[in-house]
């Protein structure tokens, strides 16, 4: 069987025009497939890697996102000596109320986005850890100064280490920036709580984050923070930090991936079509080969699974051009409307190990389907017929 | 007896026509024997020819090969057969243009299960015996017609058949190759007993076997 395929990639590359044009034609459906992907991936993976699993949230009973919650600073009190909160080397519990809110700034290129901005207490830096101070410095409380998320650099009026952005009629100096990782701090603003409650005449905290002192056991239900949602004082719901991100990834991660499968499909049924019609022709063209090696004693299995080897190559080496054609957006940055928190997420393309398996799978399957058809006909060609061209 | 045909119909449908091309054949070939079957177009000769080699099956009748009955055997059992008991020769040449001498004539070996260095042992033999050990890496569009007779003889033999089946070998040649195709089939012949039977129109050519067959409108009419 080796052998034979010697014959068909031979074949291929002989016949090099129409290899080309299959091996194009799948290549652009499968670079759409791994752009759109890699955008899906890019926007979850700011999520989903958004956070410590050892961080809980605590949010109003009833609230669906940091948004919409409200924690009375009592409650609060309460939260911050809870038992079972990790405490920094100087006895300070590593908690912190915040609040959160989408802000409409002024876009650098022109128009307006909501951006969220978080107001919080100096112990976020420690709670939030996975955000990193890489430029300037942390606010200083009391202030209406600003650290920004490196995504925003350049993105946002004003937003550079130095400048000021300006919404809610006040000027916010940026003093510092913070490295996400890719995930979503990249894309806040963060500032003194206390300062963005009297701007914004808030009376409450929106949520909570503690750094709990021991890890939660490996399976089966969570006791602090049962305790915590039992505590009828509380009034709370609390998420892990990484399970809130990642279940804010939801519908638009989920419509990205329609959208990715839509149009790659659109395109692949495109491109499976013109692989087949390439097949064809050159099964036409090759009639006569194929009843020569019939009659040299190759059954007709050989025949089916040499032109099934073909289109798998095409399909191949197809996946492989759209992976090609789309890498050079690997890593660029964009934005888009998190449709949950309604503010604007940035993000870059991100194409993964697995984006690229799904995507070559994808174009090999592509290829196997395309082929089928001219396979099976070749194969069944009697061969005295073949034998006449 | 190598090859015994009998009472042999086969008939092919054109639009509405059914076409009756081989009425009631009977041929006998003994082993070593050549030959040669000759007839006007249309009289039969290609279809007998495909149907001793299991390219075709008939309406009715029965071909037996070394005492084995061909007719109603599967698609695959015939290729299998065929691999191993039949050499063909085609008018033109039939060679795979995207391999070159050596691999075209190592194609019948791919489906034994000789090692890479045995199959390399027969195609050189093979391709020493047809003359043309010196153009291995050549592909037919590099080669004259003779030479690419020659190699697809070369493929014929390679695997040692029982028999060979040559249609029409020098149909597409100048006198001066077909005369070097002949000589050659002449060698295989009298040097290794190679049976063989060659569909001609060129009776120079089927002066060479040991016997002529006329057919006529799907019935053999001489048999000298």
């Amino acid at each position: 069987m080796i052998g034979i395929l010697r014959y068909h990639l031979m074949s291929l590359w002989v016949r090099r025009v129409g290899t080309s044009l299959s091996v194009f034609s799948i290549g652009m459906a499968v670079g759409i497939l791994v752009l759109v992907l890699s955008l899906a991936r890019g926007f979850e993976l700011s999520l989903v890697d958004t956070g410590r699993e050892d961080n809980i949230l605590v949010l109003r009973q009833g609230a669906s996102s940091e948004g919409e919650s409200g924690v009375t600073r009592p409650k609060w009190r309460a939260l911050q000596t809870y038992p079972g909160v990790a405490v920094d080397a100087s006895g300070d519990p590593l908690a912190s109320a915040e609040i959160y809110a989408a802000m409409n700034l002024n876009k650098a290129d022109g128009g307006t986005a909501n951006f969220p901005l978080r107001g919080v207490m100096p112990a976020t830096f420690r709670v939030r850890d996975t955000a990193k101070l890489v430029a300037g410095r942390e606010f200083t409380p009391g202030t209406n100064e600003v650290v920004v998320g490196k995504a925003l650099l350049g993105r946002l009026a004003g937003c550079s280490l130095g400048g000021a952005l300006d919404t809610g009629g006040v000027m916010w100096p940026v003093v510092g920036v913070i490295d996400g990782g890719g995930a979503a701090f990249d894309s806040e603003i963060w500032c003194d709580v206390e300062v963005f409650m009297q701007v914004f005449k808030r009376q409450v905290y929106g949520n909570v984050i503690l750094r709990r002192a021991t890890p939660a056991p490996a399976e089966g239900p969570d006791p602090l923070r049962e305790m915590l949602e039992n505590d009828l004082r509380l009034d709370a719901k609390t998420f892990t930090e990484r399970g809130y991100f990642r279940e804010q990834s939801g519908p638009l991660g989920t419509a990205l991936k329609f959208v990715a499968v839509f149009i790659a499909g659109i395109m692949a049924i495109g491109a499976a079509f013109g692989t087949a019609v390439t097949l064809l022709a050159s099964l036409a063209e090759r009639r006569r080969e194929i009843g020569t090696l019939l009659a040299l004693g190759f059954r007709p299995h050989h025949v089916v699974l040499g032109f099934l080897c073909e289109a798998t190559a095409l399909g191949l080496a197809g996946g492989i051009l759209g992976v090609l054609l789309a890498l050079p957006v690997n890593g660029v940055a964009t934005g888009t409307m998190n449709w949950k928190t309604f503010t604007e997420q940035a993000f870059a393309f991100r194409i993964t190990p697995d984006v690229v398996v799904l995507a070559v799978t994808f174009s090999t399957f592509v290829g196997i389907v395309s082929g089928l058809l001219p396979a099976i006909r070749a194969s069944r060609v009697p061969p005295s017929v073949a034998l006449r061209g | 007896m190598l090859i015994q045909v009998r009472g042999v119909v086969k008939s092919y449908v054109k639009g509405s026509e059914t076409v009756l091309v081989l009425d009631g054949v009977d041929l006998d070939v003994d082993a070593g024997e050549w030959v040669s079957l000759m007839g006007p177009s249309g009289s039969g000769k290609t279809t007998l020819l495909n149907l001793i080699g299991g390219l075709d099956v008939p309406d009715s009748g029965s071909i037996c090969v070394n005492d084995d009955e061909m007719v109603g055997r599967t698609n695959a059992e015939l290729a299998a057969w065929r691999s191993r008991n039949v050499g063909y020769i085609f008018q033109l040449y039939n060679l795979l243009p995207v391999l070159d001498a050596f691999q075209n004539v190592e194609m019948p070996l791919l489906l034994t299960n000789l090692s890479r260095k045995e199959r390399r042992e027969h195609v050189m033999t093979a391709l020493d015996l047809v003359g043309l050990s010196d153009r291995i890496d050549h592909y037919p569009a590099q080669l004259s017609g003779g030479q690419n007779q020659r190699v697809a003889i070369a493929r014929a033999i390679v695997a040692d058949p029982a028999f060979l089946l040559a249609d029409e070998p020098t149909g597409d040649l100048d006198r001066k190759s077909a005369e070097d195709v002949l000589n050659l089939l002449q060698d295989l012949h009298t040097r290794f007993k190679k049976a063989i039977v060659m569909v001609t129109h060129d009776p120079h050519c089927a002066e060479r076997a040991d016997r002529l067959v006329h057919l006529e409108k799907g019935v053999i009419v001489a048999d000298t």
